[in-house]
């Protein structure tokens, strides 16, 4: 999920709905990698 | 490069003076900050050699070492999968197709809205999905939830 801002209630909603991670603008490419490894490490991905 | 530009040419969007004709350079001036992103991330470094009118020459040092275990292992495991990225921003779109498409080799596919989303989602089923958390212009100021939902479910149920 791309967000603006963190906020608790914007991430608490996402999870629910089957967001895996979270990531906040701005950002660069590097954060963009390593989210997404984040992701392949996950099982179900 | 003048040295304010050498300065400068690994900032994001940043675009240099093309030739010293005073015209922006064409692109988004994304490239270099990419490279530079990757070449940290291999714990290397890039050094930029540059005169006004002389040329540019960029070299760059990798570790001649292995990464530590587990480095990009798990990007490495799915290079290749369809991603879809829902983001009313173009930049932001072309910030994550052009890092994921070009560097780690992964199919990129764009919506602007929730609406588009769910249509590529169905045609495409991709195996990851960034969303804009408000989806602003797809389906009202729609709660993140929901725009989380739609996609993955249509993504699903292909």
């Amino acid at each position: 999920m791309l967000t603006a801002a963190h906020g608790d209630s914007v991430e608490r909603e996402a999870e629910e709905a089957g967001a895996d991670l979270f990531l906040t603008k701005p950002f660069s490419p590097l954060d963009l990698l390593r989210l997404v490894d984040q992701l392949g490490e996950q099982p179900h991905s | 490069m003048t040295a304010e530009e050498k300065a400068r040419v690994f900032e994001r969007f940043y675009r240099g003076d093309d030739g010293g004709s005073g015209a922006r350079g064409t692109g988004l001036g994304l490239g270099l900050s990419i490279v530079k992103s990757l070449v940290d991330l291999h714990q290397g470094r890039i050094e930029v050699e540059s005169e006004p009118g002389q040329g540019t020459t960029f070299r760059v040092l990798l570790p001649s070492a292995a990464s530590a275990p587990g480095t990009l292992s798990a990007l490495e495991r799915i290079r290749g999968s369809r991603v879809l990225v829902v983001d009313d921003d173009p930049f932001i779109r072309k910030l994550i197709a052009t890092t994921l498409e070009d560097v780690a080799g992964f199919v990129l596919h764009e919506a602007a809205d929730g609406i588009e989303a769910v249509e590529v989602a169905e045609r495409e089923r991709p195996t990851l999905v960034f969303l804009e958390s408000t989806c602003r212009g797809a389906m009202g100021s729609t709660p993140a939830g929901s725009c989380a939902r739609a996609p993955a479910q249509a993504a699903r149920r292909s």
